[in-house]
């Protein structure tokens, strides 16, 4: 295996298995965003922003990378995350099985400290309720025989159990949220500053766009319908005020400039640089031409400042 | 889209359908790629239904085949990143002169399914109908992936292949998978998935696509993703070499650990690297600090198996990460443990020597727990072995991995080898292990997950001695897991065993050939190690194997493997980190 050559079972995306009311799983990888194909290696899921649910976090084998996903399926108050604290051997209850019972069953989850692969998850367990206010607990505590029951635990709380006590505590927690991401596509924030930007003509020559200068970027494809459509139903002077950059690979670049030629715009049509290479200087630094959605505007001022992101057509 | 049309024979009615289908631009964009269609009679007997022909004479040995297969899935590894880019012209070379296939794009209109979280799913139906041209073809495939704004994925990957005999072989039919996925303009996240049958045909020396059928697929959406990337509006974006450069040339580490390590409330996570750790630090406004070095945690080296737990017992998260060696200038050494500990606010301090784990121990995997039932947090060491040394010495039932170990906390961050006494001494090729008490008897037992061989379940027999229970699990197949995660999948109180471990459609195909041409029981065995993941029940004596994994059987080669409810319907889901190895060519092996 030459790691800067073949791959070896590469290609391959993480998967995001979601069991259903009949027990069994479904693979909606394809539809929840977090399916990378950076070779993932260990993978944990903590609540990092203490809203009620569980993020994921992976680190990939390709560039090291590390990645983080914040859980946006629905609102945290449909569970109940658990702390425990034994009285009896080590204080953290590790190893502990914890069962939360509602009417549609039980379901248990154990502290562990190592787990999934080379990984050491959350301390902490979260229970989802589904539609039920409420669930029962009883813990196995380390060295235990015999489940205790530790009361009711109402949805939307924080609760620690404490060997030996029957009742729960509740644990004040604010709920954060992770930071937004930032545009797809984009490898600056807005507010950053733009590098100079290096585009290209249809014959692969290169060209600098001036700067001090206040600019809207177009992106689009003459393959992306959307895109077509809306360049087609704007009015010219409209399309005249914007700096279209088709991000076109090989023969496609002929129907770009045909399509640009056809609306009357004058000038050369620029394209975004195809090749690898060519991505990772300044255009590259700014965006990631693979996975900028189409349109998308980039609206930058006189100074070089990443203004806003439109994606809604003009 | 929606699509509820009975289908039809003919080509023209599948572009018809489509039209249909679709909103009422993309059918003008459609009717603009596809020929206007005659007569109905006419049409359905000019065109005959699409047919492949089988190879003549097929190559049986399992290595030559496999390389061909691999020829033809650079082909479609090539189709696969043009069409990521919507360069569908770019595919037009190859396909020969006189192709025909079916087309991708409007079949899929069967009975509606609707799927957890709002997921809709259309199955597409299976027809004998005649194919179009590869102009029309590629019409098809343009407009089925142009009214997305994002295109997400393009997939393409072999699943069956048979070769005629020739030097070099003139002719294949591949039976592969195709996945395509984009975002609408509207949020909508929608995938096409079908499986093909393919004829390929070698042309002056290059495999082209000769002949493509639909044999089955479906139509999936949903409106949102459930995760959304906030990698780098939270400031977590570490990126390294690529894989294979210095630095970065360990297949199998690339370990990751939370905590809270300051005391703040809030959730940390450390991620050892091969040069660096980095220590993301949870801040209150929603992003993360790197703080390695103001923390002593910038050189910890290790980086595959790691765990925090408090140790010591002083009220905070200590440290201890493994590794597996070192191989430079032509010699080779062993890692130690590592052992850090935590001043109570985040500041580490190693501690290793005086933790008693100075001496070599390979090792990827950690697991805290009180196995002996001192109130002292253990450790288990989940030895490997090193590849550069000595490489597995068999197949099936390899004997010579590194030794697990038990380490067993003297109190403080001191600890004793007590792997003898506890009776786990063996040489497994040891990946990962999982601790918990399984059988409800008051103490901690062990799962060991293994390449090379088959998982142990070890059962403790109090105060931390333990027995192997061969019967356990039910199954004395050989497996090459990787990891795994426990949880009650099936809602009846008792603990399961989710298992990740190698997918190889090659190991598959391999090792199905070599069965058929007689090498029956190693085959079979060695088969077993390339069947991906497993689900187990749990019952209060041990484990049953679930069919199929209840649907999480197929995943890839996999790795990292965690349970949560991500949805908070009540119901554990699985996620799962795959592939060995990408490299930058097209070839996978």
């Amino acid at each position: 295996m030459d790691p800067s050559g073949t791959s070896f079972n590469g290609r391959q995306r993480n998967r995001l298995f979601i069991a259903g009311e009949d027990g069994t799983f479904r693979d909606l990888s394809v539809m929840m965003g977090a399916d990378s194909s950076l070779d993932g290696r260990s993978m944990v899921a903590a609540d990092f922003d203490s809203d009620g649910d569980a993020d994921l976090f992976c680190h990939n084998l390709q560039a090291e990378r590390h990645q983080l996903w914040r859980n946006d399926f629905g609102s945290g108050d449909r569970s109940v995350t658990i702390r425990l604290r034994a009285t009896r051997g080590h204080p953290e209850g590790i190893g502990a099985t914890v069962i939360v019972v509602t009417p549609a069953g039980p379901v248990a989850q154990v502290i562990a400290r190592g787990s999934g692969f080379a990984a050491s998850g959350s301390p902490h367990l979260i229970f989802g309720l589904g539609a039920e206010p409420s669930g029962k607990v009883r813990v196995l505590w380390p060295g235990d025989k015999t489940w205790r029951e530790h009361g009711v635990l109402a949805a939307g709380g924080s609760y620690l159990l404490i060997q030996g006590e029957a009742d729960p505590q509740t644990i004040p927690v604010k709920a954060g949220q992770l930071s937004d991401p930032w545009p797809p596509g984009l490898r600056m924030p807005i507010g950053a500053t733009v590098p100079p930007i290096v585009l290209e003509n249809a014959a692969g020559e290169a060209r600098t766009l001036e700067e001090g200068v206040a600019r809207k970027l177009y992106f689009w494809s003459s393959a992306c319908a959307p895109c077509v459509r809306g360049l087609e139903g704007m009015e010219s002077s409209a399309r005249e005020r914007l700096q279209l950059v088709c991000v076109d690979p090989g023969l496609r670049r002929l129907e770009a400039v045909r399509l640009v030629q056809a609306w009357g715009v004058e000038g050369e049509v620029l394209f975004a640089p195809f090749s690898p290479e060519l991505r990772k200087g300044n255009l590259g630094a700014l965006l990631d031409v693979g996975n900028l959605p189409v349109p998308s505007t980039l609206v930058i001022d006189e100074a070089g400042t990443l203004i806003a992101v439109e994606r809604v057509l003009e | 889209m929606r699509c509820h049309a009975d289908q039809r024979l003919g080509w023209w009615a599948l572009v018809l359908l489509f039209a249909a289908c679709a909103d009422e631009k993309l059918a003008e964009l459609q009717s603009t790629l596809a020929p206007e269609p005659t007569r109905e009679g006419e049409l359905l007997s000019l065109q005959p239904i699409l047919e492949i022909s089988e190879p003549e004479g097929v190559i049986q040995g399992p290595y030559t085949a496999e390389a061909l297969a691999g020829e033809v899935g650079n082909l479609l590894t090539e189709f696969a990143d043009r069409v990521l880019v919507r360069d569908i012209e770019g595919i037009a070379p190859h396909l020969t002169g006189n192709f025909l296939g079916h087309p991708l794009g409007g079949a899929a209109c069967g009975p509606e399914e609707s799927l957890p979280l709002g997921t809709v799913r259309y199955e597409l139906e299976a027809q004998a109908i005649p194919g179009v041209d590869g102009e029309r073809w590629l019409g098809d495939l343009s407009a089925l992936v142009s009214n997305w704004n994002q295109m997400t994925q393009a997939e393409l990957h072999v699943q069956e292949a048979e070769f005629e005999r020739g030097d070099p072989s003139p002719y294949g039919v591949v039976v592969f998978r195709l996945q395509l996925a984009g975002i609408t303009l509207g949020g909508r996240h929608e995938a096409h998935a079908r499986r093909l049958r393919g004829a390929f045909r070698r042309v002056k020396g290059v495999w082209k696509l000769e002949r493509v059928i639909v044999e089955a697929g479906y139509n999936i959406h949903r409106k949102g993703a459930g995760f959304v990337e906030v990698t780098q509006s939270t400031g977590v974006q570490h990126q390294g070499p690529n894989f294979g450069q210095p630095g970065n040339n360990r297949e199998g580490w690339n370990g990751a650990a939370v905590a809270d390590v300051n005391g703040d409330g809030r959730l940390d996570v450390f991620v050892p690297n091969t040069t660096r750790g980095y220590l993301y630090l949870n801040q209150a406004d929603g992003t993360f600090l790197e703080a390695a070095q103001e923390c002593g945690l910038l050189g910890t080296g290790g980086g595959t198996g790691l765990v925090f737990a408090d140790f010591d017992r002083d009220g905070d998260q200590d440290l201890v990460l493994a590794g597996i060696g070192w191989n430079r200038l032509g010699e080779t050494g062993g890692d130690p443990l590592r052992a850090f500990e935590n001043d109570g606010e985040g500041h580490f301090k190693e501690v290793t020597d005086q933790a008693g784990m100075g001496s070599p121990m390979p090792a990827l995997g950690l697991v805290a727990a009180d196995f002996d039932g001192d109130g002292h947090l253990d450790l288990f060491v989940a030895g490997y072995g090193r590849m550069e040394v000595a490489r597995n010495d068999n197949w099936i039932q390899a004997t010579n991995g590194a030794p697990d170990r038990l380490l067993l906390g003297l109190g403080g961050l001191a600890f004793r080898d007590g792997t003898k006494d506890a009776g786990l001494l063996d040489r497994d090729w040891t990946a990962s292990a999982l601790a918990a008490d399984l059988d409800q008897d008051g103490d901690m037992d062990l799962v060991t997950l293994n390449h090379f061989g088959v998982n142990r379940f070890w059962r403790n027999q109090g105060q931390g001695t333990f027995v192997r229970d061969d019967e356990a699990f039910g199954s004395s197949e050989a497996r090459l897991t990787f990891g795994g995660t426990l949880g009650d999948f099936d809602q009846d109180g008792f603990l399961d065993l989710y298992l990740a471990g190698a997918s190889s459609g090659t190991g598959r195909r391999m090792f199905s050939r070599m069965e058929s041409s007689g090498d029956g029981n190693l085959s079979h065995s060695l088969r077993g190690l390339a069947q991906g993941n497993h689900l187990l029940r749990g019952t209060r004596s041990g484990f049953e194997t679930v069919s199929g994994a209840a649907g999480a059987g197929s995943a890839g080669w996999a790795w990292g493997t965690v349970a949560a409810d991500f949805d908070l319907d009540g119901r554990l889901d699985l996620a799962c980190a795959n592939g060995f190895v990408t490299g930058d060519l097209p070839e996978d092996t």
